[in-house]
């Protein structure tokens, strides 16, 4: 192999200003570009099939308890929604985090520099991931109704557009919060725990105390939009998705707008300071740099005491060659 | 052409890169050389836009970076190359490349035929080694046909026939107009593979200039059956010498006021043979580099820390 077989050109030395050249990225690239990256990987496909198979296995409760569950088109499309709004929101967690946990958003960010369009972009492609899955859910509502009638049940056919409305918003609301998640703590596992974790939360908060809770509870509020009870619901809604969807989003442009990409420890950890989050995988000791070493301590779980930690460094390590160098101190 | 005048950044209050000011040609590669820790990478993240200047400025083409429509048709970056999905294949991950510049995808075989990476195309890239993936950040560098490359570390993880194969591929690259700027701590590469250099250590130039200049300047080596009668000549000759092993003599050149041709004559003179006479070009940039770094190691560890 040798270089003599690189065709492309390079532009002549005095070529006008490149900003010329080339039109900048338009958008709709961009979201082919993040349409691709968040469904080609093993691990994105293995989770919407997941997210297929809880939304067919949900719909076989209203099929298999009849005497318990309402048989109408509502309550299977109900069940289609819940099912959906489990896993779906771990696949836009992991658009909005995973080129943070890869850090390849190293690449992404040069080859966009406007961080802000990648992100609206991975928004957008979240948003119309949750619109295909509630079609999908549809149809797997409407299987299951026909499986119903086939099996000779009187089915209540109320469905009208309020509840289909209620329906696609509930899915939506499920996947902003996801997204809103990922956006902001640009971290895998954290996200995704916290958005287990704090729902939970406050949802005890709000069986403590209800008045509060309805104001900050969305498990209560976006089951108020599923089912269509927007009349004296409207506010604490609205309130709960500003606390949950907007607030983080913004928050979460901000932060990655202003992040410096720079560190390799620092982008493990989710956090250029604090605790750790995740298990962080460790470089080996006889492979690490001067500085390295020094960050190896703050990796622990106590906290980093940058005068103990810089007398432990082995100074034979000073010129070694590892591409785990470079790290800048912010992080000690 | 990249530019950066005074590009400044401190994190809390250590600095990190102080006052760095580059200027590259197109047509030359530029290697930008330091050791670990003396704020190469957080320059060339600076120049791309993915960490922030506290001031100064850089400019590819005249533009800053994060101005640029679409970048990687003009600068081709290889920061990291472990930061590559784990989960994709090399193929997929230059498919992707090629999507965002606006090329053809039809571009993707020929490149990875271009890095060698032809069979190990549709492997995950979490199975690949840090050479493969230095390859492949290559090839992903070139996806847009920039004329400006940015390298940082690109060495690292390639054996001597890859740094080889990088060298001529680089130096095609500049012969044909391309801006190419590297940074590494590997002497021997950069002396083999760049035309300009500039060395970097605790944040600041210390040197910068052609690479001929930079080695010129050091010293000269002399090797004699003679010894005494050398010293004898030197001595009367006033050229300041240094004994080394093996009965040489390193005499430095003051900047060129002392030449082989004085050593020569002064050695005619005293009717001592010399059976060598030569730039002491091993390790001459091994020694400007630990001369100009040294001094700056030992304070390096408190002011990092």
């Amino acid at each position: 192999m040798t270089s003599a077989t690189m065709t492309s050109p390079v532009r002549p030395v005095d070529a006008q200003s490149p900003g010329a050249a080339f039109p900048a990225i338009p958008f709709s690239r961009l979201l082919r570009v993040e349409w691709g990256k968040a469904t080609d990987t093993r691990a994105a496909r293995w989770l919407l099939a997941l997210v297929a198979a809880s939304t067919v296995g949900l719909m076989l409760a209203p099929l298999l308890a009849p005497s318990r569950i309402d048989q109408t088109y509502t309550s299977y499309l109900r069940f289609a929604a819940v099912g959906l709004s489990i896993l779906l929101p771990i696949v836009s967690i992991l658009t909005l985090t995973s080129e943070w946990s890869q850090r390849t958003v190293l690449t992404t960010f040069t080859q966009e520099p406007r961080r802000i369009r990648v992100i609206n972009a991975k928004v957008t492609v979240s948003l119309l991931l949750a619109g295909g899955a509630a079609v999908f859910g549809g149809l797997v509502t409407a299987a299951g109704l026909g499986v119903a009638a086939a099996t000779g049940r009187e089915l209540d056919a109320n469905l009208n557009t309020g509840v289909l409305v209620g329906y696609l918003l509930f899915v939506l609301l499920s996947v902003a919060t996801g997204v809103a998640f990922g956006a902001l703590l640009h971290n895998s596992a954290a996200a995704i725990v916290l958005y287990f974790a704090l729902p939970i939360a406050f949802a005890l908060l709000g069986r403590a105390s209800t008045s509060l809770g309805q104001w900050v509870d969305s498990g209560t509020t976006f089951d108020w939009v599923l089912n269509g009870e927007w009349s004296g619901h409207t506010p604490q809604i609205l309130a709960t998705v500003i606390l949950w969807v907007a607030l983080p989003v913004a928050a979460g442009l901000v932060r990655t707008v202003r992040r410096e990409i720079n560190d390799i420890a620092q982008l493990q950890r989710g956090e250029g300071h604090g605790r750790r989050i995740t298990k962080i995988r460790r470089p080996c000791p006889w492979r690490m740099t001067r500085v390295s070493w020094r960050n190896y301590g703050s990796l622990s779980r106590t906290p980093p005491r940058p005068t103990a930690a810089g007398r432990s460094e082995p100074p034979s390590s000073a010129g070694r060659s590892s591409h785990h160098g470079n790290l800048n101190p912010h992080v000690l | 052409m990249i530019t950066t005048t005074a590009l400044t950044k401190s994190y809390g209050k250590t600095p990190v890169v102080r006052d760095v000011s580059l200027h590259c040609e197109p047509g030359t590669i530029t290697g930008f050389l330091g050791p670990n820790g003396a704020g190469k990478s957080t320059t060339l993240r600076m120049i791309v836009g993915l960490a922030h200047p506290d001031h100064g400025t850089s400019t590819i083409d005249g533009r800053p970076f994060v101005e640029l429509p679409n970048p990687t048709r003009v600068v081709g970056t290889l920061l990291d190359p472990s930061a590559m999905h784990a989960g994709r294949t090399g193929r997929a991950t230059l498919k992707i490349a090629a999507q965002m510049a606006g090329m053809s995808t039809d571009r993707v075989d020929h490149l990875l035929n271009l890095v060698g990476l032809t069979d190990a195309a549709d492997r995950r890239v979490g199975g690949y080694s840090l050479g493969m993936r230095q390859r492949l950040g290559i090839a992903q560098t070139l996806v847009g046909e920039p004329e400006v490359l940015i390298l940082d570390e690109p060495a690292n993880g390639l054996d001597p026939e890859g740094i080889a194969w990088m060298r001529g591929l680089l130096r095609d690259f500049a012969d044909r107009g391309g801006t190419v700027l590297l940074s590494s701590h590997l002497l021997h590469e950069v002396q083999a593979t760049v035309d300009h250099l500039v060395v970097i250590s605790r944040g600041a130039v210390v040197a910068s200039g052609p690479l001929s200049e930079l080695l010129a300047s050091s010293s000269l080596l002399v090797r004699t059956p003679d010894p005494e009668g050398l010293a004898r000549a030197l001595r009367s000759a006033g050229i300041g010498y240094r004994p080394g092993p093996d009965n040489t003599f390193t005499v430095d050149v003051h900047d060129g006021r002392i030449t082989p041709e004085m050593i020569a004559r002064a050695a005619v003179d005293q009717q001592v043979p010399l059976t060598e006479l030569r730039q002491s070009d091993s390790g001459g940039l091994e020694q400007l580099f630990f001369s100009l770094t040294a001094a700056t190691a030992d304070h390096s560890q408190e002011a990092a820390a």
